[in-house]
């Protein structure tokens, strides 16, 4: 698993498809509501910045770790 | 005029000179201390200081009156495009922070003038920075004059709150440089923070409750929680372009791209990428709500009245001396942008200009003292601006900005990453992406030409193509 979130193909494929699901062409006009009342595109967005969140901490863990600073 | 909320507005002004007399007993009175903090910024402060300096007035009012119009979708293109947009730290950042270190770098015109061996292109990197980042210091100081009206009832003019803001900036840019600059960002990002999470809390409260609020507005106005939005405005073509244009800009705002040399080490930059995705997640989305629930209780404004939408909706459900404070989180947003901006561009003017061309033998201390020069001076300069009415320039030039900079990406991530990129390529590319751009914005060009999309598209496969065609064809002669 480790060797895989080491792979720059592993980080670009991650990051395309995340940036692919953000612009969601698939539920475009989807307006039911979710948690608190919030409709489906703020409680989706809010789900997507989560899953760059994990990304975000997985890719300093185990890819961004040469060169500077205490890496 | 409530004395409660001046007070509080009074100490936090108070606060930010104390922190800017702090700052200047750590510095060492060298440019490179001035200007980047002797690249000794760390993660924490890196962090705070990169969102405070990205999230602007535009943040407080901007997305608040844009969620009004177009609705709660204005969430996704601001906040995954920004969060996103952290990606760039690593690809830019850590490669920005790395040579800076390296060869002493502290503008963004001296790492693409050495790279590319070429003092005509770092003025004309330079001159796209100034040209697009001066008028948007001007609109810094004209927000604050707006909410130092408000916050006294009118009894401050606009013109007098204007002043009272830039004096505050320059007095603390000019005492302490980047180090208070940085420092300050820090309370700014915390208060800036807590208003609008406050605010959010109040105006839901006042709406019946979170949910209830939600609910009203997914009955009384479906086109406002769903896209294509108000006005039908969100299309797949608009949406995709705001997804890339953030990635595309920010990182070419100057006040941005020097804070990746001010870092102390890869760690710093590295964390603000982390940190970055749930900052926006928040920050973003408690404007937009209460622009979007605006229509609940001042339905049909149009004009630049949505622009007012979040001080009068925490006006209506809060005591005055709380839309003080909530002002206030205003004035940190602004604050912390113009601060940043004011002084890049004096560290621009002072490196690329004057240390390069007319005097050339000037010391880190004779640096140091030009670019506080330069701050005072740019500083007047936006003053005059935000206090004069050269209207037709200056909002051209303001709602350019952000398309006019990203013409500067194919060019750095060229520096960064492509050999066989030279001078003429990147020319090249800076020219045709703007006047491309011009061409779409004065009309000359159709609209229809750029497929639906936001001209941002367009520019920057044309900047691109240009890069790679003609470094490709002049690779050799040069």
């Amino acid at each position: 698993m480790s060797r895989l979130l080491r792979n720059k193909w592993f980080w670009a494929v991650a990051f395309s498809l995340l940036f692919v699901l953000s612009i969601d062409v698939w539920a475009w006009d989807w307006s039911w509501p979710t948690v608190f009342g919030l409709p489906y595109i703020v409680t989706y967005i809010a789900v997507l910045e989560g899953g760059l969140f994990v990304l975000y901490l997985l890719f300093s863990r185990y890819y961004w770790t040469e060169g500077g600073g205490d890496a | 005029m409530d004395m409660v909320a001046v007070s509080v507005f009074a100490a936090y002004l108070g606060v930010m000179l104390a922190i800017a007399v702090y700052a200047y007993r750590r510095s060492a009175k060298t440019s490179e201390d001035y200007f980047v903090a002797s690249r000794s910024i760390g993660p924490v402060v890196l962090f705070l200081s990169l969102a405070a300096t990205n999230f602007s007035a535009f943040t407080f009012f901007g997305f608040a009156g844009a969620a009004y119009k177009f609705g709660l979708a204005y969430y996704g293109i601001m906040a995954f495009g920004t969060g996103l947009m952290a990606l760039s730290f690593f690809f830019l950042g850590r490669g920005i922070w790395r040579l800076g270190k390296e060869k002493g770098y502290i503008t963004p015109a001296e790492l693409i003038g050495d790279r590319f061996s070429s003092d005509s292109l770092r003025m004309v990197f330079l001159a796209v920075m100034v040209v697009f980042t001066l008028p948007y210091i001007a609109t810094q100081a004209i927000g604050g004059g707006i909410a130092l009206t408000q916050l006294t009832d009118g009894e401050v003019s606009y013109e007098l709150g204007a002043v009272i803001v830039t004096v505050v900036v320059v007095a603390y840019v000019t005492i302490g440089g980047m180090r208070a600059d940085a420092y300050t960002d820090v309370l700014q990002g915390v208060m800036m923070l807590v208003t609008l999470l406050a605010a959010v809390g109040i105006v839901s409260a006042g709406l019946g409750g979170f949910t209830e609020a939600n609910t009203r507005l997914a009955e009384e106005f479906p086109e406002l929680v769903s896209r294509p939005g108000g006005a039908d405005y969100f299309t797949p073509q608009v949406w995709l372009s705001f997804m890339l244009l953030w990635l595309f800009c920010d990182p070419m705002f100057p006040q941005l791209f020097v804070r990746f040399y001010s870092a102390r080490d890869e760690r710093s930059i590295r964390l603000s990428m982390v940190m970055y995705a749930p900052i926006t997640a928040i920050v973003f989305l408690c404007p937009v709500l209460i622009g979007a629930w605006g229509n609940l209780q001042f339905p049909g404004l149009t004009g630049s009245g949505p622009d007012q939408i979040l001080p009068m909706m925490v006006g209506e459900f809060a005591p005055q001396w709380v839309l003080g404070i909530m002002l206030a989180g205003a004035f940190a947003a602004l604050m912390s942008t113009a601060d940043s901006q004011l002084l890049v561009l004096s560290s621009m003017l002072t490196r690329d200009v004057y240390k390069r061309w007319v005097r050339k033998d000037a010391s880190q201390r004779h640096e140091f003292i030009v670019g506080k020069a330069l701050v005072v001076g740019l500083a007047l300069m936006s003053l005059a601006i935000a206090l004069s009415s050269v209207e037709t320039l200056f909002e051209t030039l303001t709602k350019t900005t952000f398309t006019g900079l990203a013409v500067l990406f194919p060019t750095t991530v060229a520096a960064l990453y492509w050999k066989r990129a030279n001078k003429w390529g990147c020319m090249s590319s800076i020219l045709a992406g703007e006047l491309l751009y011009a061409g779409f914005y004065f009309g000359v060009l159709p609209a229809s030409l750029s497929g639906g999309f936001l001209p941002v598209v367009p520019v920057m496969i044309v900047a691109s193509a240009a890069l790679v065609a003609v470094s490709l064809l002049t690779s050799k002669k040069v």
